[in-house]
């Protein structure tokens, strides 16, 4: 899965903070912290099913083209089965969510805990898989499986280095040596 | 050799305790082997001479700017300033779009003092070093001795080129980015403080190896795990030269994000064609004669003199290293080691210093952001003014 790096504005992690990202020690002013999280550049089509009323599980989660055509598809215990679309799924943690049935509301409450969290809130970190929302062991396992395969192929894309000039005089952190020597260079002119 | 300096010109020096220092973050400069860094004089300057050192680092900064604009229209002559075809990209849009963005260098002078010529060494274009010194101890030793420092408030010229320049993008925080030595932290600090003086608002002193580079995003360090703080502005006391050559995806990186302007780094990337010593070259070429410049060419046979004696220089050199003194053409007087023996070599013509009844040599600088300030000095009783050079306070006479 390919996956594009991005960051968030500050402005923009204080409207998610949803409880989902940890107020960090750094004392760095709201604003300038910036957030590198990995994109998902696919989508995925998770089945929940009313195993009794109001408790869903998660019975299958698939992999699909683009995050927009992620979906959510319900079994409810009575009553037809449905189709949340991405757009009708965002909705649901805002003020239109009153617009959906109850039914609707559970069952994205309990499909959303899945990998279609990470397409809902546009990233790949923050949230881990809870073996309690999935039907059986191979679904949940399916599932680590395909988030591990995001995260490594996440990494593979980044063009991040870090490291520049470690090499410039050895002990390159040191905090002893003179002027005239020791054992880091000085740039100084 | 030189005028020797009449006694009138040397005073005693004030020795400042390590506790006072240690206060400032500063105890580096009076301990270990910075004990002696400090002379045990105070060298006294009339104003006149004061003001004309200024002057001169104005006049030699126009004459520089010039000069480098001119040799980047041409092949041979980027080729003798040492600069590679694929940095032309950054530094031809460098000065395009940043031309007026320069934050600070520092002029080493010979002369100057008592009806000698001032005579320009060198530019310290891109990392001017001798901050601390310059901004802390020398107005707290002057003040000690009694004396007076020299009209004119460096430090508030440097605040106002700071205020002029801003911090750039609000959304991100200001790095000022060292390779690790410990003068170069405590200059960079001195920037920071600047800085944040300014108005930059958030400026951390960091490691260049602590920060995470992007060429498509920008510029990072992780705080915590997965939690980075963005940096839009990069004041660096690294010089171009050495991303250039000893670092290049560094170079290539940096050059992605400011031609992308995901990244204002300072002093901008033309500061390069200064930092070539060969450019010195080029100006003496382009100004003969011109009473600020010594004779300098690619090689010694092309220089005047060259019997009379010059100094062999590398062309991205620092602190004196690999730097050469021959007389008569053939007689190596003085030599130094260094990292940068195998760079083209530049010729200088030996200049005529200021000395005192010890043979110490006396080089004045005066700093350059727009406009030339400050005086500093330093002394060495050697040829090659090295790190073994002492720093002499400078008062008013």
């Amino acid at each position: 899965m390919f996956l594009k790096t991005y960051l968030l504005p500050g402005i923009v992690l204080s409207a998610l903070a949803l409880g989902l990202l940890s107020c960090g020690s750094d004392p760095e002013p709201a604003g300038e912290t910036l957030e590198v999280v990995q994109e998902p550049t696919e989508g995925i089509v998770t089945t929940v099913e009313e195993v009794s009323p109001d408790d869903w599980k998660i019975t299958d989660e698939t992999k699909v083209a683009t995050p927009a055509d992620s979906r959510l598809i319900l079994h409810p215990i009575d009553g037809p089965s449905d189709t949340l679309t991405m757009a009708q799924l965002k909705m649901m943690e805002t003020a239109d969510s009153t617009r959906y049935s109850d039914s609707q509301r559970s069952a994205y409450r309990y499909g959303s805990s899945g990998l279609l969290w990470f397409m809902l809130f546009n990233r790949m970190g923050g949230h881990g898989l809870n073996r309690n929302a999935y039907a059986n062991n191979q679904v949940y396992n399916n599932a680590t499986a395909t988030r591990n395969n995001l995260n490594n192929s996440a990494r593979t894309t980044t063009r991040t280095r870090t490291g520049f000039g470690s090499k410039s005089g050895g002990a390159a952190r040191s905090t002893s040596g003179s002027r005239s020597g020791g054992s880091t260079r000085s740039f100084g002119g | 050799m030189g005028s020797t300096l009449p006694n009138v010109r040397l005073v005693e020096s004030p020795r400042l305790k390590p506790r006072w220092a240690r206060k400032q973050g500063l105890d580096y400069y009076l301990t270990g082997e910075n004990e002696e860094y400090f002379s045990d004089e105070i060298l006294l300057l009339d104003k006149r001479e004061a003001d004309e050192l200024v002057r001169a680092g104005d006049t030699a900064f126009q004459l520089l700017r010039a000069t480098a604009k001119r040799s980047l229209n041409f092949a041979a002559r980027r080729a003798e300033l040492g600069i590679p075809d694929h940095a032309l990209k950054l530094i031809e849009w460098s000065v395009e779009n940043e031309w007026d963005h320069y934050l600070l260098g520092r002029w080493d002078f010979a002369g100057g003092i008592d009806g000698r010529s001032l005579k320009l060494i060198e530019f310290n274009a891109d990392t001017a070093s001798l901050l601390p010194e310059t901004l802390v101890f020398q107005p707290e030793i002057v003040r000690k001795a009694g004396l007076s420092p020299l009209a004119g408030d460096v430090r508030a010229d440097l605040l106002r080129r700071f205020q002029t320049l801003g911090g750039g993008r609000t959304d991100t925080a200001r790095v000022v980015a060292h390779l690790g030595h410990p003068d170069d932290e405590a200059n960079s600090e001195q920037l920071r403080a600047l800085a944040e003086e300014a108005g930059w608002g958030r400026t951390d002193v960091i490691h260049l190896a602590d920060l995470a580079l992007n060429p498509d995003e920008g510029l990072f360090r992780e705080v915590e795990i997965d939690r980075w703080i963005q940096y839009g502005t990069l004041v660096k006391f690294f010089p171009w030269d050495y991303a250039l050559f000893e670092e290049p995806d560094l170079f290539d990186y940096l050059a992605e994000l400011v031609m992308d302007r995901g990244l204002r780094v300072l002093n901008p990337a033309w500061t390069l064609l200064l930092q070539s010593k060969a450019l010195l070259a080029h100006a003496w070429k382009d100004n003969p004669g011109h009473p600020l410049l010594l004779p300098t060419a690619m090689v010694p046979e092309d220089l005047p003199a060259p019997l009379a004696g010059y100094v062999r220089k590398p062309r991205f050199g620092r602190t004196g290293d690999n730097v050469a003194v021959i007389l008569n053409g053939r007689d190596l007087v003085a030599e130094k080691g260094g990292h940068y023996g195998d760079q083209t070599m530049v010729y200088q013509q030996l200049a005529t210093y200021n000395t005192d009844d010890e043979d110490y040599r006396y080089q004045l600088s005066t700093y350059q952001t727009d406009r030339a300030t400050g005086v500093c000095c330093r002394r060495l009783n050697e040829w090659i003014m090295d790190d073994e050079a002492e720093f002499v306070p400078v008062a008013v006479r």
